[in-house]
Formats: C-alpha cells, structure tokens, sequence
C-alpha cells in the first residue's frame, strides 16, 4: 500500500462520516413537512415522523463510531484488519506511472459511461425508448472499444428490435414512444415490425 | 401426510409445460449469470425481474427459484476452471477445484461440484418442504409486536455478514432505514423527507434500489475492467466424469448439506458463509485435511453441497415470516409483492398451491441442475469470449425498463440511476451495500410493525419485552449481536492497546 492510498484511505475514513452526520443533523430538520398537522394526528409519544427522525439519530450515532475509531487509527497508527488492502498480482508487474494511467482512463470511461446513461434516461420520453436505445447501444458499444462500424450498427439495431419485441410486444409493457414527430416515427416502426 | 400430498399436487403444477419451461430457463440464467465473472446471479435475478411481470406470481417464483439454484452453483463453473469465483460463495470451490484443473482433472472437479450442489440444493428443498409448515403453523400465532421483533432479527443479521466492520455496517443499515422510510408514512398518511420532490411522495421502491446498486454498478465496474485473458478461455474445456468421483466424497458432502441447510435457515448468513465454515470444518475433519488447497476433493465436495444447501433454507424466513435474509431472496420477496402477494404464515393457509409449488420447482430446479450445468460448463470458454461491452450495454437497457416497469414512473430510472452511481463509489470506497439493500427493504415493515404495534397497546414501549415470543426474538437478536460483535471489538482493542504500549 503507498502513501498515497493510505493518505487515501485516511482521508475518507475522516470525511465520510463527518459528512453523513452533517447530513442526517439538516435532514432532521426536513422530516416533518407540515408540523401543525402532525401535532394534530400524533397520539401518544409516536407520530408519523417518530421513526425516520430516530433513524436519522441512528446515521449520527454510528457515523460517530465510525469517526472515532478512525480517528484513534489516525492519532495511534492502529490498522484494524478490515483496512488491509492487497495489490493484485496483475498490478504488482505494472509500473506506477502505468498503473496511474489505467485507472484514470478506467475512471474517464466511467464518467463518460454515466453521463451517458444519465442521457439516455433523460432523451427517452422525448425521442422514444426505440430511438434513445439504438442510438444509447452503438454510443455504450464504442465507448467500449468496439470500433467496426457494421457491428455497432448491427448489434445496437438487431438488439434494440429483440428488446422491443421482448417488451412491447411480449411482456405489453407501455413504453415511451417519444414526443411529437418522434410519436409517430415510433408507432410506424412498431408497425414495421408487426409489434401492432 | 398433508405435507406429501400437497407436495404431489405442487410437483403437478411444478410440471406443467409452461412452468417446467420457464423454471429451466431460469435455470439456465442462473447458472451462466453465475458462470460468469462479473454478473453474479443477483444481477440475473434484479434484471429479470421486470420479465415476471407478464407472470402469475405462481410462475414468477418457479423463474426466480430457478435462477436462485442455478446461479449459486454457477460460479463455481469459473472457480474451478479459471479460478475466477463467479459468486463470493465460490470462493472455496477455487481453493481445491483449481489446483485439480491445473492437475488435469477438471472435468473430475466439475461433476463432484455439480453432483454435490445438487445433493445439497435437494435436501435443502426438502427441509424446506417438511420444515416451512409447521414453523408457519408457529408463526400464525405471531402478532404485531412479534413479526417486528423477527424483522429486528432480520436487521441485525446483518452485522454477521461484515462483521469485521460493524459501525460502517450499522451506518449502512440505518441510511438504508432512512431510505426506506421517505414518502407518505405507513399509519398516518403523512409525508417525510420529501425535499419538495414530488416524484419522492410515493416513496423509493426498493425493487428501483436493488436494479441500481446490483445492475447499474457491476456494468460501470465492467467498464473499468480489462477482458479475461486469453489462457483462461483456453483452460474452460469439460465433460461429465464417473459418478464414482462423487461416491468417493459422499460423507463430505453429506456433512456439507447439514452445515449448508443449518447456516440457511439464519437470516443474512447465506451461501458464503454455509460454505467457508463447511470447507472450515471439512478440513478439520478429513483426514487429508493438512492437504487442503492441493486439490483435494472432499475440499471442494463439502462447500459445493453447502452453499446450495441454504438455498431452500433461506427460503424459509421468507415464505414463512416475509424476511428475506439475503439479496436473492429480497429480489423474490419483490417479485411476491409486486404481484400483490403478502408472504407470512397467512400464504400457507390461503395459497397452499402455489407453496407447494415453488417448494416442488425447487427440487426439480436441483435435480435439473445436473444437466443444465453440465451444458453450461461446456459451452462455457465461448460464453467467455462475449465481449463485456455488450452485455454491459443490453443490462442497462433492461435496468432501465427493469426500473421503469415497476410504477411506469421515468422518476424511477433517475432514483435507479442515482443508486447506480452510489452503488459504484460505494464498491470503490469499500462502504457495504447489502446492509443498506436489508435496510430499505425490511425499514419500511419493521416501522410498520412497530407502529402499529404502539397503536394497538395504547403506545406501550413495554408490549415488545413483556410478550414471551416477542422478548425472546428481541433476546436472541441481542445475542446474535453480541456473538458477532464482541469477539471483534475485544480484538480491535487488545490491537490498539498493543500499538499505543509500543508508542509509549
């Protein structure tokens, strides 16, 4: 383990719990949405907001814990056993520079990858689910490394055609043809493909 | 008498073309979804799981059940073929089964691993045949204060899964209840913690949790992943070998079953821990146990026929009480509700048949277990060849509708994505999610529960401890918590007092 991902570790073991207990401390305060109206319905010692706020006293509580036990790991230079972390073999023949140069190409990938599907999410009640998936899949396949054209028009086509009959037409499930001109583009291609 | 008799109607249902059909071809996900690495059989299960809509409940269960036994013994495919665990549960078939492929003898390994899962999966669904009706039988006598109580139980459990961490894992746990309990309260009928969302008044199905913190967060995983080499692939050759092999092994296996259909039954223990104590004890028992790790096949016999031995067990919980003890039974316990299907002590008496049913498909998914992993094995250095792009791209299509199906609600697919991404820091920073998946589900029944407890007993505190069942499940919840705390917390501070002595 460097110094750099025990610094890491450190770190997180500190940041972590300080930011959940700041949390769940402005939450409290956000559980009650109409305070004269749970006056009036609560009977007794619980009302409806009894138990999430005692949950969110909960989160404090072992965050807490959580705090002070990598607080005194921090101060005494204790490392319980769950903090031990092996390099694999594959990363023990790599150099450093390398090793640094993979992960943030791997990290790039996956923030490209969610911003993608995030979009995806986003576009398909505008275009429909047909056209949003065909166009998500050859994004997703090339985002992958598959750089042949005839496959990712191929695969992401096909895919998307298989998906549909699987959902629309098998399991009847209502999903978004899109708005507008994207409406009617989605209901002539489901009857293309005999799904109406 | 009445348990055999239900047992034939079940196996009759169990066999009718349509559900024999679909029970295989769970079963054939399940194996290959656990066969290969880096889609684990829960994975399989959260994203079929939109599929069992167009289903009877009857018929979602027997598809579910089927990728349940398939997938626990797939991962024990790689293991032993590339010493790849498909599953954590397999994480021991790696220790013996590997060395004897390097020797050679896969094909030997992988029929003792199939024979064995099968032979444990087959009594477990037995036990769970015999056993569940009468524990439901016990369990009708259950009140408010009691099934909170048990869903206690079923909260705590969770400290024995990652018990190595307890306040990261209560932290989770309690983030998890947090989650749960957002949207209009179950008594009442008021909103909490919705932030002024409206999409948040109905609350976060823990179905959208689930698709998002299994299937969203393995295909971002897989994005950052390199391809299985190229040696690997060409190791993964089989065929069937003498049942002799297994013969050989029968009392390891036995032995496995027990430890398997006895750690099943204790919620939040599962597959993994039935099979690290069963390879534990074997090596302790056997008399070539100073050879374990070479390649030794009562060594892979004993944890094979384990892990897949509390399959029918953790089910029990489930039907019986509607406590599911693990991620896979929580994705069937969705799948129950979403049907409109409330499992507890009730369904045994007002849906007989489909008990017995699921318990029958069980039994047959076991048993059918023997070819369809022999297929799979087969076939498996071409599934290895699937470039993990695409698999990764056609899972986020199905998460999403997956996602979306649950309340047609697009809402969803953004609280699943958000889980998704969650999920992935989660992974990366080393902050357990199966507590917090136990959280949102069993949150929201336990503060049912409890309310409605309160409401029934003039708000008594005191109706939790004075009720003999009910403190009885609340004593053994402390204990569970202790047995599984103190040993820990006693060697975290003999650690540090040792370090700060050393400092001084």
């Amino acid at each position: 383990m460097d110094f750099n991902e025990t610094l890491r570790e450190r770190l997180f073991g500190l940041i972590a719990p300080t930011l959940f207990i700041v949390l769940a401390a402005v939450l409290i305060g956000f559980v009650d949405e109409d305070p004269l109206r749970t006056e009036s319905v609560t009977r007794g010692l619980f009302g409806p907001t009894a138990w999430p706020t005692n949950m969110l006293y909960l989160v404090i509580f072992f965050a807490s814990g959580w705090l002070i036990q990598d607080l005194a790991i921090t101060l005494w230079k204790y490392k319980p056993f769950s903090s031990k972390r092996v390099r694999s073999p594959a990363s023990l023949n790599v150099s450093p520079r390398k090793l640094r140069a993979q992960h943030l190409g791997a990290d790039l990938r996956i923030l490209v990858g969610i911003a993608i599907i995030g979009a995806y999410g986003y576009v398909i009640p505008v275009i429909g689910f047909a056209f949003a998936t065909v166009i998500f899949l050859a994004l997703w396949l090339m985002l992958g490394g598959i750089t042949k054209a005839t496959q990712i028009i191929t695969l992401s086509t096909l895919g998307t055609i298989a998906l549909l009959y699987l959902f629309v037409k098998l399991a009847s499930m209502p999903l978004a043809r899109g708005q507008g001109l994207f409406g009617e583009w989605t209901i002539a291609l489901y009857r293309f493909l005999r799904i109406f | 008498m009445d348990t055999l008799i239900n047992l034939g109607g079940g196996m009759l249902t169990a066999l009718d073309p349509f559900n024999l059909g679909i029970m295989l071809i769970g079963l054939t996900v399940g194996v290959v979804a656990g066969a290969m690495p880096g889609i684990s059989f829960v994975n399989a299960m959260a994203i079929a799981l939109p599929f069992t809509y167009m289903m009877t409940p009857l018929s979602s269960m027997v598809f579910l059940g089927g990728i349940y036994a398939g997938g626990v013994f797939g991962g024990s495919i790689s293991a032993i073929l590339i010493n790849i665990p498909g599953t954590p549960a397999s994480l021991p078939s790696c220790w013996d089964g590997y060395p004897m492929t390097k020797r050679g003898e896969s094909s030997r390994a992988l029929t003792i691993a199939i024979c064995a899962s099968a032979t444990g999966g087959v009594v477990s669904a037995l036990l769970l045949t015999f056993g569940a009706p009468p524990f439901a039988q016990f369990a009708l006598t259950f009140g408010q204060p009691e099934f909170f109580a048990a869903t206690v139980l079923g909260l705590v459990s969770i400290i024995a899964i990652a018990k190595t961490r307890p306040w990261i894992s209560l932290l989770s746990l309690s983030v998890g209840i947090v989650i749960g309990s957002i949207g209009i309260d179950p008594l009442y009928g008021m909103p909490r913690l919705t932030l002024g969302i409206p999409g948040l008044q109905s609350g976060i199905n823990f179905v959208v949790v689930m698709i998002g913190l299994f299937a969203f967060c393995e295909v971002l995983e897989m994005l950052g992943r390199p391809s299985h080499d190229r040696e690997a692939k060409e190791k993964a050759k089989f065929k069937l070998s003498s049942f002799r092999d297994f013969w050989n092994v029968k009392y390891a296996a036995a032995r496995g079953t027990g430890i398997g259909c006895t750690i099943g039954l204790i919620p939040g223990a599962g597959a993994t821990i039935g099979a690290v104590i069963a390879y534990g004890i074997e090596k302790q028992v056997s008399p070539r146990g100073d050879r374990f790790g070479q390649g030794m096949e009562e060594g892979l016999a004993a944890p094979e026929a384990a892990k897949n031995a509390t399959t029918g067990a953790a089910m029990i919980p489930l039907l019986t009480l509607g406590i599911p003890g693990s991620a896979a039974t929580a994705i069937m316990l969705a799948a129950l509700v979403l049907h409109g299907v409330s499992p507890g002590p009730l369904l045994f008496a007002m849906q007989t048949e489909m008990v017995y049913t699921i318990f029958a498909s069980l039994l047959l998914a076991n048993l059918f277990m023997i070819v369809a992993g022999a297929i799979v094995a087969r076939g498996f250095s071409h599934l290895l060849k699937v470039p993990p792009t695409i698999l990764g791209g056609f899972i986020v299509v199905m998460s999403v509708v997956g996602a979306y199906g649950v309340r047609n609600n697009l809402f969803d697919v953004y609280v699943c994505l958000f889980f998704g991404v969650v999920g992935y820091i989660m992974k990366r920073t080393g902050f357990p999610s199966a507590p917090l998946v136990l959280g949102v589900i069993l949150g929201p029944l336990a503060e049912r529960y409890f309310l409605t407890s309160l409401a029934n007993y003039d708000n008594d505190l005191g109706i939790f401890f004075t009720r003999p069942i009910s403190a009885s499940i609340l004593a053994f919840s402390l204990v569970f918590v202790a047995w599984a705390l103190v040993p820990e917390l006693l060697r975290q501070l003999k650690r540090t007092r040792r370090d700060v002595d050393k400092i001084a």
